[in-house]
This record gives structure tokens, sequence and C-alpha cells, in this order.
């Protein structure tokens, strides 16, 4: 099993400023301890609802924004990454760690090798429309990480933006326009064609097709399913659409208040959901049969605020099986058997 | 359900003058929505759905007018509410017809409590009501001030100017308590928790589900024959959503209101609707009951979308082709470019909008009508 | 398609440019009052071109810019204005200077002073503001603090104490040169790699090097005219509009989906700031800076007025303005004398009012809602 990224534990807040003197009153937990692992050419997808920070999630793993702390391994091979684990448990302080962490931790890096990373992992954003600057054209909007990255310039950089435009299906005629002389599916393509340019081996797709028809989501979808057979590419989706995750994801987590509350393959998630987070968000989705129409909402109240989450497992104030001890302690995600990994003691009960 | 209709818009025309050129937004939309029902009216970015619930309260904004077509409000003795003249229209909108939107802070203004906004709603349209109550509650306390004069005054005569300037700025204190126990009571009928607090937030501290609730409480508040809503759920979390539909539902069984539901989501279409109305660039290309659309869709953009719906474990069907310019738009169906069944004639007359079978209406020559 | 030379790429790159700008063209066409600003405008860069033409400068004349005297009248109404005539089409002005000539030549001048001091403003206040809104923090502050300072003082009495303070000539030495180098180094080394310890070095050298310009001989000396002084004065006055609107601009461009795409796509702050920030915030600056124009006109119309400005003689409005001052005490003498100041009046107005109506119409224009149908 070769994973291409791997997360441990990583947290990112965003501080508020209170006070006259601008301290830092609280701090907005968007990231709060999350582990995962991502293997090399497979869709990853992450879901939640708005303010469970997987928007955050992925910038953080991009390094858009630098980690409060935890660790990003992207491209380590595994027995460096049971050995850094093993050395922070028995030798925290060694200098052999922080050698380690120096060299293959992401969340630490500067300079070159920061830029380094940036050629391998790109993002795609939700919206078309503002993520390409409207004022450049089409050519120079692709071309721009190769020549920010140094890889190329000129004649040169002209043929590897064709090559990417024929990839994702936009011909030499698109290459002199303006992004708001397309339609939002084109533009869409143009952002896609602009993070493969310099061959990433991993792209977040942050909500790539909720600001796009539902006609043309269908296209991109098949896009990206292509691209991943053609290039290999590793993808993480990101989504509050749960249809459309449950038909690209080879594997799916569940985010809720900063947390990872359940991740397992596809099937097993959407098939037999164990987290009553997980079972209440799949049943909340609408679905587009009218013989299948469900009489309550399946979950009430809304999501609290990430400034001050619930003491204990964050979901019990919503929760429909919370016992006494959900309110103190916070579950750990557990396998469950199948690799299906669920955060909750009422799945796994405490021992 | 009855079959009386609500509202029937027959033919309209809407175009938009600009800069670019004449945009034909609706070209011949009908649409008839029945007491007690909930109406779908579904279709993609551009297709007109909008413009069509602006022009039933006639708030298409300029550059655009309203070319041609009637649409017959049965509350009004079936008049045309394209033909009504600016005071009709005003004692229209907020009371017969209301209208929520998309986004729900930015139709809340943000200076305004809660409480201030349902009630500045309700004291266009329901002042004499309170008057009146105002006068009872004053009358059972015996009280004989200057106060429960006032009040009769101007309950006498609701249409003075000076009534209208009290009855918004009131201070007098037994008016203002009957307009606060109305607003905690509309609260309650859309499941605000503690509606007594929300009353007093202002829209950026309420979250988008309740902000949402607010503007349908808002558009209840004075009991409108029709509720018109422009993708009310679409920025917002699943869960959410799920709530939202219900209450729309409950609006329906417990308030008898009929609604027009506008979405590009056919999941909530298949959830909420009992009848829906697909557009496409401006026409109604489909209407019919919505267990008949999912089982049977007849007009072939109807079939498209329907395949177009991710399924696990299916590939990913979609429309060939864009939606075509509305500025000059070519002869015959405007579908005719993405169909795979299109013949001659429909790249040269437009579809008529005919009974197929009962109650199910589609505008295609591949069900007659040449 | 394969584009054989840099040229033909170039030809069909600019292509949907020019379709924009048409397209902005297009809509500047439609507003009258744009159209008579246009106009305007065009007229006066048609005279400043023209003016060897239009006004031949007298052959024994060592400087184009100063009025010729008209010695032959002069020797007979040595100090008093006359009225048109065909000689001199405008009349004279005191001492006989030739009205027409001045009038003509100080289109150049107007445009001169205008473009330069806006030029040198907007260069300042762009390198200020961008520097503060994109990096924000402590740096904001200081800047934003500095120019606030300089805002504080009303603008025209700062420039007037500049004018009078202001050395006849600027002494350089040594150490100038090192401050102008340390300073480029500070801003490259802002730019490029925030190293903080570094900058604080250069910081502290180049403060040395400002304390020690006080102590070393000078080796050379700059002349400035007077009209010079002004210019600078109303430079260094002006620059901090520019730096709050800029300012403003950046940050709203700063949280920018597009920005934060391009950092992620591996660009330096450099790269973003020249490739996507500048682009996007600098349309409302062109529309202040072309209302400027027209104001930086007056201001050193009005400094010339009051006598701080260009030297007697020389063709510049304001100064023409001011030289009949004594003439004009009673109301018949104004009537008299109407010529004097009524025409170079109109040439100001129209001038000012011309790159006025000319800022509107490009506001109108580039209003991000209406730009694109």
């Amino acid at each position: 099993m070769s994973y291409l990224l791997q997360i441990r534990n990583l947290k990112k807040y965003f501080p508020i400023y209170g006070g006259v003197l601008k301290r830092t009153v609280a701090n907005v937990k968007a990231v709060d301890g999350v582990s995962f692992s991502v293997e090399k050419s497979e869709c990853f997808g992450l879901v939640g609802e708005s303010g469970c920070g997987k928007t955050t999630l992925g910038k953080t793993i991009l390094r858009l924004y630098k980690p409060n702390s935890g660790h990003i391994f992207f491209d380590v091979p595994q027995d460096i990454v049971e050995e850094i684990s093993t050395l922070e448990i028995k030798e925290p302080k060694s200098r052999r760690l922080r050698r380690f962490l120096e060299q293959y931790d992401v969340s630490t890096h500067r300079g070159r090798d920061l830029l380094n990373l940036r050629r391998k992992m790109q993002i795609v954003y939700q919206d078309p429309t503002t993520s390409l600057d409207s004022r450049m054209l089409v050519k120079d909007i692709v071309a721009e990480p190769l020549i920010a990255q140094g890889i190329a310039k000129g004649e040169e950089a002209r043929k590897m933006v064709l090559e990417i435009l024929e990839l994702v299906g936009l011909t030499d005629r698109h290459l002199y326009r303006f992004p708001h002389e397309f339609s939002g599916g084109q533009r869409q393509r143009v952002a896609i064609a602009r993070a493969l340019v310099s061959r990433p081996a991993f792209v977040i797709l942050d909500e790539p097709t909720s600001a796009v028809d539902v006609s043309v989501r269908a296209q991109l979808l098949n896009l990206f399913q292509d691209l991943q057979k053609r290039l290999g590419i590793t993808f993480m989706f990101i989504s509050h659409d749960l249809s459309i995750v449950e038909c690209i994801s080879h594997r799916v987590a569940i985010m809720y208040l900063g947390k990872i509350v359940e991740y397992s393959s596809t099937k097993e998630i959407f098939h037999k959901p164990l987290h009553p987070y997980s079972q209440a968000l799949i049943a909340s989705v609408p679905v587009p049969d009218p013989t299948q129409r469900k009489e309550r909402a399946p979950l009430t109240g809304e999501v609290p605020s990430p400034v001050n989450p619930p003491v204990g497992c964050r979901f019990h104030p919503r929760c429909p099986l919370a016992m006494s001890v959900c309110k103190q302690k916070e579950p750990e995600l557990v396998n469950s058997g199948n690799e299906h990994y669920v955060a909750c003691f009422a799945v796994n009960p405490e021992r | 359900m009855s079959q009386k209709n609500v509202v029937e818009v027959q033919n309209l025309d809407v175009k938009f003058y600009t800069y670019a050129g004449v945009v034909e937004a609706l070209d011949g939309v009908n649409l008839t929505l029945r007491e007690g029902e909930i109406l779908g009216l579904v279709g993609e970015t551009g297709c007109g759905k909008s413009v069509t619930s602006l022009s039933i309260l006639m708030l298409v904004p300029p550059p655009g007018r309203i070319e041609g077509g009637k649409i017959r409000f049965d509350k009004q003795g079936g008049a045309d509410i394209l033909r009504m003249n600016d005071a009709s229209l005003r004692s229209m909108r907020g009371k017969d017809i209301s209208m929520i939107f998309q986004e729900p802070r930015a139709y809340l203004n943000p200076v305004y409590t809660v409480e201030d906004q349902i009630s500045e709603v309700m004291l266009v349209h329901r002042q004499v009501e309170f008057f009146s109550k105002a006068i009872q509650a004053l009358q059972a306390r015996k009280s004989k001030g200057l106060e429960l004069n006032v009040y009769r005054r101007l309950a006498k005569n609701p249409e003075s100017r000076i009534g209208g300037f009290i009855g918004r700025f009131s201070r007098k204190r037994q008016f203002k308590d009957e307009v606060r126990n109305e607003v905690v009571r509309v609260l309650k009928s859309v499941e605000i928790p503690d509606p007594e607090r929300v009353a007093h937030m202002y829209p950026h501290e309420l979250s988008g589900g309740m902000a949402q609730r607010v503007v349908i409480a808002m558009a209840l508040a004075c009991y409108p024959t029709m509720l018109i809503a422009d993708e009310p759920t679409t920025n917002l979390d699943v869960t959410v959503q799920a709530q939202i539909l219900n209450l729309v539902k409950q609006l329906r069984d417990n308030f008898k209101s009929s609604i027009l539901y506008i979405t590009h989501d056919l999941g909530v279409v298949a959830q909420v609707c009992d009848r829906v109305a697909v557009m496409y660039a401006g026409n109604v290309v489909e209407t019919a009951d919505v267990f008949e659309l999912f089982g049977s869709p007849l007009h072939p953009y109807t079939r498209a979308l329907l395949e177009s719906i991710p399924r696990p474990g299916k590939a990913f069907k979609s429309i060939p082709g864009i939606v075509p310019s509305l500025i000059n738009p070519l002869s015959g169906c405007r579908f005719r470019d993405r169909c795979p069944y299109a013949m001659e004639i429909c790249l040269k007359v437009k579809p008529p909008f005919d009974e197929v079978k009962k109650g199910h209406f589609a505008a295609c020559y591949l069900y007659g009508g040449s | 398609m394969t584009l054989k030379t840099r040229w033909e790429e170039l030809k069909v790159s600019m292509r949907p440019r020019v379709k924009e700008w048409a397209f902005m063209l297009k809509r500047m066409r439609q507003s009258p009052l744009a159209l008579v600003g246009l106009i305007i405008i065009c007229a006066f860069i048609v005279i400043a071109i023209l003016a060897p033409v239009l006004a031949p400068t007298p052959a024994n004349s060592r400087d184009p810019f100063m009025m010729p005297k008209d010695e032959i009248l002069a020797r007979v109404r040595p100090a008093e204005p006359l009225p048109p005539t065909t000689n001199h089409i405008f009349g004279t002005i005191e001492y006989q200077y030739d009205l027409y000539y001045g009038c003509i030549w100080g289109t150049i001048t107007a445009f001169r002073v205008g473009l330069l001091v806006v030029g040198v403003s907007l260069i300042i206040g762009l390198m200020v503001g961008t520097l503060a809104g994109y990096y924000g923090g402590m740096l904001d502050e200081v800047l934003m603090r500095f120019t606030d300072i300089i805002i504080a003082f009303p603008g025209l009495i700062l420039a007037m104490a500049f004018v009078i303070a202001f050395p006849q000539a600027i002494t350089l030495n040594f150490s100038i040169v090192f401050l102008v180098v340390f300073v480029l180094m500070s801003f490259g080394f802002i730019a490029f790699s925030p190293n903080k310890r570094l900058l604080l070095v250069v910081q502290v050298l180049l403060g040395a090097s400002l304390i020690s310009v006080f102590f070393y001989p000078a080796i050379l000396a700059v002349n400035l005219s007077k009209l010079d002084k002004v210019m600078i004065a109303i430079t260094i006055v002006g620059w901090p509009g520019y730096t709050r609107v800029i300012r403003g601009e950046v940050l709203r461009v700063k949280n920018e989906d597009y920005v934060e795409a391009s950092r992620a796509s591996g660009s330096s702050d450099v790269g973003v700031i020249m490739r996507h920030i500048w682009p996007n915030t600098i349309y409302p600056l062109l529309i202040v800076a072309t209302l400027d124009i027209g104001a930086i006109v007056l201001t050193a119309a009005a400094l010339s007025f009051i006598g701080i400005g260009a030297p007697e003689g020389f063709a510049d409005w304001g100064q023409i303005i001011q030289s009949t001052r004594m003439w004009l005490i009673t109301p018949q003498l104004m009537v008299q004398y109407y010529y004097t100041f009524l025409i170079p009046g109109l040439f100001i107005s129209l001038f000012v009012m011309g790159w006025n109506l000319l800022g509107d119409a490009l506001r109108d224009v580039l209003d991000p809602t209406l730009r694109r149908r």
C-alpha cells in the first residue's frame, strides 16, 4: 500500500482579535486534529457541511495556510512515517526526529522546498469566475504556473499549455480569449488546465462542480475520471454534494466541526454508514425519485460555531444516541472492521 | 387539492434590452398554479425561471420589459396582473403574493432587527386589524385616554396619511404590543426556537437556516394566497435544507398555501413538489404531475436532464452542446441543436405547448402538433 | 495554427484586448460630455505640439518659454498692458509681453507640470500604497501614519512652505548615492526574500547614510528653477492621495480567489503583485489621476498667482494672470484690461474642465458592473 499523502493530527486555528490591543481572545478551530491517508491514483472524497473545515483542510494541506501543528507527509515511504511516529513517542526531542521532520514534513517547508511542493500539489477552486484573473488571457492564465515555478517560458511554455488544453477538451482557439467570453463549464476547464499544466501528482478539487450547471457537471466528472486514468493523478474531491461524491470517489471521509467522524471506502460509507451524523447526512440528501419521500427531517438544529465546539464528542448535542461519556471525552477514529474508521462511542464503546 | 387555479401565466414574453442586443428571456411561457399545491419550476441557469417569478410580481428590473402575455390572478377576480396599476400591485405584493429568495441574508436589512423587518411588512397591509385589536384591548381594560381615541380615529379612516405614519412609527404601547405578539406568533409558525430572543437579533447574528426561516416568516406575515420561493435552499447545508423542505410541505398541508418552488435540483423537486414545470431557454417545455414526470418524461430535454443525474456505478451522461444564445435566437424549437430527435419542422416552427396526456403538457413535435 | 514570429504572436494576443478597448470606446462615444472632454484635450494636445508653428519663437530668444517683449511698444508704454491688435492677437500684458505667445507656449508648460507631477506622484503613491496594502502589519501602520502626517497639512500651504524653503540648488554628495542604493536594496529585500535580519541591517545602514548626508561636502549641485520647485512641492504634497486609493484597492484584490490561486501556483510576492494586483487596481487610480491633472495645473496657477511660481516673463498661464494683478484694482480697469485675465483664465478653465470630463467619462466606462455588457 503506497500512500501519497499522510496527514497526522493536523490543526489549523484562526485567531479572533479583540480588545484594544488586538490580543487573541479566541480561536476559530477550523481543523482540529485530523489524520488520514490518501492512496496513489485514487479519488478521495471529503464531505461535510459548511463550517466543518473541509476547505480549510484542503488549503492547509496545500500550504496556502500554515498549520498550527501536525504533520503532512507527501510522497514519503511508509516505513519512514512509522519511524517518525515511534520516535515521537519514544524520543520526542531527539535530533534525528528533528532532521526527519525538516526533510519530510511539508507543514514546515519554506522557500525552495515549498516551491518544489507547488509543482506537485495543486488546487481547482469552486467558482471559475473569481478564480481566474478576468484581465488575463487564457494563455497567460494557464502558463502562469510554468513561469512562476521556472519550468518553462515563451515558446516551450506555449507548447505545454496547448498540450494541457487539449487534454481538458479545449482547443488553441481558446488561447487568446478572456475568461468572461466562455461559459461556466469552459472556464472551469481552464482552471483545471491551469492546475494540471505543471503535471502535479496531487490535485485538490474544492467543490469544482457546485458553480456549474447540472448538465455540465457530468462533463466535468467524466473529465476528472478520464484525467485520472490517463495521467494517474490523485484527487481529493471536496464537496457538500454527497450524490456526486458517491459516484466519483473511491474512499470518502466525513467531517464535522473540524474533525473527521468517519472514513472508509465509498461503498461502505454509503451503504453502511455507522456514525449517527453520517447516517443523518446521507438520509438528508433529496433523492430524485418521488416514490421515495421522507416524512421527517433526519437531523434537527444547526451546526454550532467552530469557535466554541461542544466539549467531548462534538456531535453530542444533536445526536440521538448521545450517552454520558459522549459529553466528557472525544472519541477516536477506530477501525470497526473492513478498514472502516468511525469516531463514535456508540459504535465502538469506550473500553 | 382543488382544481381552482390561483395564478395563470399565459404566453408571457419578456425581453431585455442590453448593450449587446435584445435578449429574449421569456418567449411565450405558460404556467398554471393550482390552489394548495406546490408547483416546481425546474431549469438550468439562464432558462428564465427567476424572470418568470419576478414577472408575476411585476418586479422585472430594467433593461427588462414585459412585452406580452397575461398573468391572471384569481384572488383579484381573474384580473391581469400585467395591467394592474401601481396601487393594486402594492397592495398585492406581500399580502396576496409573497416571495422568498436565494440568499436570505442578502435580503434582510443588516441595520434592523428581525422584529422590525417583519413588523414592517405587517404594518403595510394589516394596520387596521392591529388598530382594532389595540382598541379592543384598551376597551377591555376600561381605559379612556388619548390612546384609545387616536386608534378609534385611525381605525375609521385607515387610508389617511397620518394613520399610516402613526401606524408605522407608533410608540404607543398597546399597538406595539399587539404587533410584537403577532411577530412572535409568525416566528413560531416557522419553527424558530426561542422566538422572543430571535426577534431582537440582527441578521448577521443568524445562521443561514435561521435567516431563511425569518425570510419565510416575513413572507407569511400577511397570510398570502401564494408564495414564490426562488431557490430558497440552494445555499444551505443539506441537513438544514431537509428541515426547510419539511417546513414548506407543512405550509402546504396546514395553511393550504399555493407555492411556486423554483430550483435546479431535481432531488428537491422529487421530494417536495406536487406538479413540475420544466423550463429551457425561456420556454416551458413540459409540465406534469411529479410522479408522471419522473416516471415517463416526454420532452427530450426532460429525459436528458433526468439521465444526467449522477448515479453510482454508471457512466456520467451529459447533454451535448451548450445553451443557445437568447440574443437573436434561431427559429423553431430552442432545443433543436442538442436534441437527438430533431426533425425538419423543429428547425422552422416552435412547437406548441399541448396537453399530450391528461394533465401532462409538452412542447415537442414528437407528440404531434404540426 | 502555428505562429511563426513573435510579431504575429503579439498581434494575435493583442486582438482580444483591442476588442475590449473598442467596446469601452464605444461606450464613451455614447456619452456627449465624454466626447466634449476628449475634444478639448485633443485640441490642447494639438496646440502644444504645434506651438512652434502657431507662435514661432523670435530668433534672438534664448529660451522658447520666455515670452517675447515687444521693444517698440515698450519704449512708448513700458508697463501698461495693451489691447489686442493685429501684431498681438490677444494683446500684451505688463511690460509688453505677447499674450498670444504666452498662452500657446503655456499649454506646453501646463502639460509638463500636470503630467510630470501626476506621473511622479502616481509612482510614489503606487509603491507605498502597494507595500502597505499587500504586506499589512507593522509596515502598513508605519507607512500609513507617515502618509497621514502629510495629508494632515493643508496642501497649498505646505507647497508654499516647500517652495520657499527649498534651496536654490540640490547638492549631492556621496551619501546621497548610498542613500538611494540602500533604499532600493531594502525594497528589494522586502519584495524578494523577506529575510528579517538582513532587512534590519540594510535599514540601519540606510539610517546611517541619512545622517551622514549632512556631514559630507557637496560634490554636485543641480539648479532648480522656480517652476521646478513648485513641481517638487506639489508632488510631495500630492502622493498621499494616491496611496490611500491604491491601498484600498489592493486590500480588496488581495483576498480574491485568483490571487490565492496564483500563490498556489508558486508565484513570488513580486510576481503576484505585478501580474495580478496591479492590473486589477490601477483603474481607479487612473481616474483619480486624470481628475488630478486639472487640479494640479490649478494649484500651480494659484502658486504662481501668489508669486512663488514661475518667474516673470515665463510662459505659464498662472504667471500671466499674476503679472497684471496690479492693473485690475477697480471694476472699470478690469473691464478695460479684460484680455489680460479673461483669455489665460479661459485657457486654464477649459484645460481643467477637459480633464475633469475625461476623468468622469473614464469612471463611467471603467465601472466594473457595467463593463461587460
